[in-house]
């Protein structure tokens, strides 16, 4: 069983201490922090960084120490077209005696805007757009799974939402990240609470009719079942096969 | 010439090019792409480039970051049009003919850049180079590693590394790739370097993944780095004098 073993006692920073707001500055994202790290025990000394990043985009601004968090001026996410899907992490690093040593840590991070009391809630397969060049869709596994629509199809959120993209492309989806978890990557574990993979393995099994995930050793074809398992209650319980064919009948009168 | 960059119709009319080139009807090189104004428009700044030969990726990055310097230009570096006509303008020395005479272009992302993601983004022929070297103005020698390939080769060690942009854009990290896998008097990197075996390029990526769960790279020296290496990466560290 894969897991991600925590050697160095670094710490997990609360959510509800990191407080993100995002806004539009000049039609640049650009974003506030309020950061609580007092209960933490930190040293003083150690340095705070914050890493805004999407797929393999990343900038990463210097908050000054522990004792002294200071923003620096310029906050511009400069690196993101639009602020769809930025998350944020917060590092905190020792100083001395062993520089870049992580001490504290909180990642996926998502932001609110000024005028929202919560969070966005980061969905479990984010859609954005991109520059696909001639092909309409694909997942991308860069850091986490997104689902990419060609930004020249004009308004993607709209075809993300139509019951004939959403018929076709969503169960594939579906297949494809499952297939990667583990067929391609083996991964099997469901209480790993940092890992994308642990969220879609929950997210299958909590659909109706679905059983547990199968146990590492199973054979190649018992993993393809559960798959098919999936994917079967998760077109049922979403209607996409009727989804599809109300579409197929008004465009074949 | 002066810097111009491929509009849509250029970017359509390059494509149809580099498709060409391995079918059985090669076009001929479509040089009036770059003037033609109903295939490209003018940059602001009026800059001039010149069509040098390079002898490497690092010399190509330090020309282009000196004629970009001068350009009115904001965020040119994600500018697909710009990219693609500076690609066309030095065609011929990005896309060499083979002992059969025949210019295999390859992947599109070489050509014109897929700003979009960084792993390829890296990749395009020129973008790539520029990029690096921009990242590390104040010391570009840190990052010959890689910089010191031919412009139409980049070869394994960038595949290796320069897909990452926190593994870019990070001094201490460059600086010991470079220390560890350049020779300083040849300037080429050493053997076994690039290849698949312990303590090559492929394998300190690897490790430099391992690392970044309990570290944060970007605020270390080159020597903290150098002491956690394991040892497989001795037979390249240069031995002290």
């Amino acid at each position: 069983m894969i897991r991600r073993l925590n050697y160095t006692d670094r710490k997990r920073i609360k959510r509800e201490d990191v407080d993100i707001v995002l806004y539009q500055r000049n039609g640049t994202p650009t974003f506030e922090v309020i950061l609580r790290l007092e209960n933490y025990g930190l040293p003083d000394d150690a340095v705070v960084f914050i890493e805004a990043y999407r797929r393999t985009t990343s900038m990463r601004f210097a908050f000054g120490t522990v004792s002294n968090v200071k923003a620096p001026n310029d906050r511009n996410l400069t690196e993101f077209e639009t602020p769809d899907g930025i998350l944020f992490r917060v590092k905190i690093s020792s100083d001395s005696p062993q520089r870049g040593k992580l001490l504290a840590e909180a990642d996926r991070l998502s932001f609110r805007t000024p005028d929202s009391e919560t969070e966005e809630r980061v969905p479990l397969l984010p859609v954005q757009s991109a520059d696909l060049r001639s092909e309409i869709t694909k997942l991308d596994f860069g850091d986490k799974p997104i689902l990419l629509i060609n930004l020249h199809l004009g308004n993607w959120r709209d075809i993300a939402r139509s019951p004939v993209f959403a018929s076709l492309v969503y169960p594939s989806a579906l297949r494809q990240i499952l297939t990667r978890i583990i067929r391609i990557e083996k991964f099997f574990d469901t209480d790993d609470v940092d890992d994308w993979k642990s969220h879609w393995l929950n997210y299958a099994m909590q659909l109706p009719g679905v059983g547990d995930v199968p146990d590492e050793d199973s054979e190649e074809s018992q993993l393809d079942d559960w798959i098919d398992d999936v994917i079967l209650a998760f077109t049922k319980k979403y209607g996409m096969l009727e989804r599809f064919q109300t579409y197929w009948k008004g465009e074949h009168p | 010439m002066k810097l111009r960059k491929l509009n849509a119709a250029g970017l359509e009319e390059f494509e149809r090019f580099l498709d060409s080139l391995t079918s059985e009807t090669p076009l001929s090189f479509p040089d009036a792409l770059l003037i033609d104004q109903a295939t490209s428009e003018p940059l602001a700044g009026d800059i001039d480039v010149e069509r040098k030969r390079f002898g490497s990726r690092f010399d190509a990055a330090k020309y282009l970051n000196e004629v970009l310097a001068r350009a009115e230009m904001a965020e040119l570096e994600k500018d697909k049009g710009l990219w693609a006509w500076l690609s066309l303008f030095f065609f011929d020395q990005l896309c060499v003919p083979d002992g059969s005479g025949q210019r295999k272009p390859g992947a599109r992302a070489k050509w014109i850049p897929e700003t979009d993601d960084y792993r390829r983004y890296y990749r395009h022929l020129l973008a790539g180079p520029y990029l690096i070297y921009r990242s590390h103005h104040d010391n570009p020698a840190r990052a010959f590693v890689l910089l010191c390939g031919p412009l139409d080769r980049p070869g394994e060690i960038v595949e290796q590394l320069a897909s990452r942009q926190e593994i870019v854009a990070n001094k201490a990290v460059l600086e010991t790739a470079t220390n560890l896998y350049i020779d300083s008097e040849t300037g080429h990197p050493k053997r076994g370097a690039a290849g698949k075996t312990r303590g090559s390029a492929r394998r300190f990526a690897e490790i430099l993944n391992q690392f970044d769960v309990t570290w944060d790279l970007s605020i270390m020296e080159s020597s903290d780095l150098v002491k956690m290496l394991p040892k497989e990466f001795e037979k390249f560290r240069v031995p002290k004098k």
